[in-house]
């Protein structure tokens, strides 16, 4: 019994860790911070294991490290929850922000395409940036995505939408040389 | 159609996530309107951009472990260790609730419950303490003829003791408990991953009682009557093959 549900708790939850992880560094903005979130996820789905009743281990795994992530952002990150203006995110950056010296390799990393994609997904704020995780990174369809974040198909259609303009807008500036926010 | 409504539908055309006739009326749309397919195209690049270069961040070898490692070590269900901080002070009122409508219940209508229904308490305590003092078995052996000679002689009654490992439930040893105010013969089956007490004493009433079950604190129990004996079984097991075992048992005793 006990040993059995750690046992399958294990093996239901082992194979998602890796998409629960990705989705907890791109909300958290860091690797220490995502850890710290994965394991409170997995303590809370742990609890809630014994409700657990369907096929799909990865959406329920990923509702409760989203919603974890989201209740860490509230304390920790209040604007990157709330902003919708990109302009109003600089400061929470990572890349921007670990970018500060100017040594010739981070110059070259920074001109990269992988480097400025990354750079404007993480430049969107979380309620936008969780659903192009989950969907471009993770590969999940707008049905799963609607469960994962507990809301309406036609919300996931939206905030899709919106996500995408908001990166395009992102490259677009990244790419523009009178506006280089990572220069220094 | 509105230029939201297009942004959205053509958001879900390049996530193939349109049906037949939307995706029908909304390639028609694309053909008529340069501003449409341009935007079209440029959504397509941009999907194409950000699934083949967005990053997908690799978790750190040691996460698995760490997390698992961080579980609550086997304990009763419903006790207040792998319940979140945030709960507590609600657990506390649920349990302070709970004990009061205990008391205001089971004092008085302990009869209510129907023969026996006392102990069911105690069984599963039993059954929760033997699986988490790593104590499942004093003897075991998958032998009946080796278990059932081995309580009889520590205890005042000979339990009748079955191997059902033809029909899945593999017996897997016994051990001495001590329930309902006297020692007990624990049985100890395994259906596929699941553990059973099968607990046995002699009945107060030498009569027949059919089945009862229970459904406590996510463990199913079940009990009769036969032969004299009093039978008690309890596991996470489903309450189907818990019955199973029951007419199992019911049928070897007569």
């Amino acid at each position: 019994m006990l040993e059995s549900k750690r046992a399958r708790f294990e093996s239901s939850v082992s194979p998602h860790l890796a998409a629960a992880y990705n989705l907890a560094r791109w909300l958290t903005h860091n690797d220490h911070d995502a850890e710290d979130v994965v394991q409170e996820a997995m303590l809370r789905a742990f609890t809630f294991f014994d409700g657990f009743r369907g096929p799909d281990a990865r959406s329920w795994v990923l509702k409760i490290v989203r919603n974890t992530c989201f209740t860490w952002l509230h304390v920790n990150r209040p604007r990157d929850v709330i902003a919708t203006d990109i302009d109003q995110l600089s400061d929470l950056l990572p890349f921007a922000c670990s970018g500060s010296t100017d040594d010739p390799e981070t110059v070259a990393l920074r001109k990269t395409e992988a480097y400025q994609v990354d750079e404007a997904i993480a430049s969107i704020s979380a309620t936008f940036r969780e659903v192009i995780v989950l969907r471009e990174i993770e590969g999940l369809s707008y049905k799963e995505i609607a469960n994962v974040i507990d809301a309406p198909i036609g919300t996931v259609m939206s905030r899709l939408a919106r996500a995408r303009s908001e990166i395009r807008r992102a490259l677009a500036r990244a790419n523009d040389p009178g506006n280089r926010r990572g220069t220094r | 159609m509105t230029p939201e409504n297009a942004r959205r539908l053509l958001n879900a055309y390049v996530d193939g996530e349109l049906d037949a006739a939307s995706m029908m009326e909304l390639e028609a749309q694309i053909r008529e309107s340069p501003a449409l397919q341009q935007e079209f195209e440029s959504l397509s690049v941009l999907q194409n951009l950000v699934q083949s270069r967005g990053r997908r961040f690799d978790a750190p070898s040691h996460l698995a472990s760490r997390v698992f490692a961080a579980l609550p070590e086997a304990q009763p269900v419903g006790t207040s260790k792998a319940v979140p901080g945030w709960w507590r002070p609600l657990a506390i009122g649920t349990s302070m609730a709970a004990v009061a409508l205990l008391l205001w219940s089971i004092v008085p209508t302990l009869d209510r419950l129907g023969p026996g229904a006392g102990p069911r308490e105690e069984v599963l305590a039993a059954h929760v303490r033997s699986l988490m003092a790593d104590h499942l078995t004093d003897l075991t052996s998958a032998e009946r003829h080796t278990v059932k000679p081995w309580l009889s002689s520590r205890l005042d009654f000979a339990p009748p003791v079955e191997d059902l490992a033809s029909e899945g439930f593999a017996l897997v040893g016994g051990r001495l408990d001590y329930l309902d105010g006297r020692p007990v013969a624990a049985l100890v089956y395994r259906y596929r991953q699941h553990i059973i007490n099968v607990f046995v004493w002699p009945s107060s009433k030498n009569q027949e009682v059919s089945v009862q079950t229970w459904a406590l604190r996510g463990y199913n129990i079940l009990r009769f009557d036969s032969r004299g004996m009093s039978f008690w079984a309890v596991s996470d097991l489903n309450p189907e093959d818990l019955q199973k075992l029951a007419n199992l048992l019911q049928r070897a005793a007569k």
